[in-house]
């Protein structure tokens, strides 16, 4: 039985009493509820989620709200692979009060918390976008034929607006903007990775990370061009893209 | 044929040097060194010049007595040093044989680099390459 969080112990069935989790009473839970079955594997506090199984009949609507406030989720995980709870938290009494149950419920439901998904979503896209670098630096090394014709970055940034993209995408880049001052802008106004997936405004806010790759595969033919720079992707409007170059000086 | 071939990287440390195994291979290695002296001047020099068209083939660096040696850089600023027997004369015709047997190196380079499980800055430990690479060397036996 756990102090603080009024957790005691009970097998699957058992109404339990708990206060709003914090991640450490979280994890003891799930430590709590694992400790009695047989061969069940517990992952790390800070990437699991907790599966919850509704009554049938219970509107999930309420016990979501209540269940999203303040809490972080947890997975419990059997060393079999398969997702198990046979327990699970829903919210007791009246409107207003932050009280929970565990008790044995229905159906599945599955919780993400918000920040969970942002930290996973910005290591992913790192990811991707360092799968690009290596990418544009093999392309940087296989792409330029012939001759030395780099005599400025000015020179660099054209042949990524024409060559690079036709190569890669199968058309040029339609606008190109510098302000003379290391910073240039690549404007592309029918973007193929974007065409195909929706058109105008509607999107916006997912729209960028598909662009991850693309980002650090002009960083990554521009360093191996000899320039060091910073590459970010705004979407206006679908599938309208622009691409912020920043020259890093040594 | 080539007595010894040089892959320089941007940084001027070799990616890859090997030399025909029964000479004092030091003195190669020091021969390449020297050489990239040369290699840069003739990089900044062509900056200079304002041509047009500038060429990855930089020709003959300088000969010795013995051995004469020969340039190549790429647009990632990567460096090709060949070093040649001057006693050799089927490359006498040392523009076209030279620029198709940088060619073959450069293209091969480039296979390297492409290999995703190539990190860019290590040695060259391509068995291709290697055999590219004996391919254009003398057979001392």
């Amino acid at each position: 039985s756990l102090r603080g969080n009024e957790l005691s112990s009970g097998g699957p069935g058992t109404a339990v009493r708990a206060g709003p989790l914090s991640i450490e009473a979280q994890w003891a839970l799930s430590q709590h509820l694992l400790s009695g079955g047989p061969g069940r594997g517990v992952e790390q506090p800070s990437d699991t989620v907790l599966v919850l199984r509704l009554e049938p009949g219970k509107p999930p609507a309420s016990w979501k709200s209540a269940w999203h406030r303040g809490v972080v989720p947890l997975r419990l995980q059997s060393r079999s692979g398969a997702s198990v709870s046979q327990l699970g938290l829903c919210p007791e009494g009246g409107g207003g009060r932050r009280r929970f149950k565990l008790r044995s419920l229905g159906s599945d439901l599955l919780l993400r918390r918000s920040s969970l998904d942002t930290w996973g979503q910005k290591t992913s896209l790192l990811v991707l976008e360092g799968m690009g670098f290596r990418v544009g630096q093999a392309l940087g090394e296989r792409l330029p034929r012939e001759t030395l014709a780099f005599r400025e970055e000015l020179d660099i940034l054209k042949f990524l607006c024409k060559d690079l993209w036709v190569a890669v995408f199968h058309k040029q880049m339609d606008s190109l903007r510098t302000n003379h001052q290391g910073t240039y802008v690549l404007q592309d106004n029918s973007f193929p990775l974007l065409v195909r997936m929706a058109s105008g405004l509607q999107y916006l806010e997912e729209a960028p990370k598909f662009l991850a790759f693309t980002c650090g595969l002009l960083r990554g033919t521009l360093s191996t061009l000899g320039v060091k720079s910073l590459v970010t992707a705004s979407v206006a409007a679908l599938p309208a893209c622009k691409f912020q170059v920043v020259i890093q000086k040594p | 044929m080539a007595v010894c071939v040089a892959v320089i990287a941007k940084e001027n440390y070799p990616l890859y040097i090997r030399s025909v195994p029964t000479e004092n291979e030091l003195k190669f290695h020091y021969m390449v060194h020297t050489s990239l002296d040369v290699v840069d001047e003739k990089i900044s020099a062509m900056g200079k010049a304002l041509v047009d068209q500038r060429e990855l083939y930089l020709g003959l660096l300088y000969p010795t007595e013995d051995y004469k040696v020969y340039g190549y850089v790429t647009n990632s600023k990567v460096k090709f040093v060949m070093v040649v027997d001057s006693s050799n004369t089927a490359l006498r015709d040392n523009e076209i044989r030279s620029v198709s047997m940088f060619r073959k190196l450069h293209n091969s380079y480039t296979d390297v680099m492409c290999n995703p499980f190539y990190n860019p800055g290590d040695r060259i430990q391509s068995r291709a390459f290697d055999g590219m690479v004996t391919s254009m060397m003398i057979q001392v036996c």
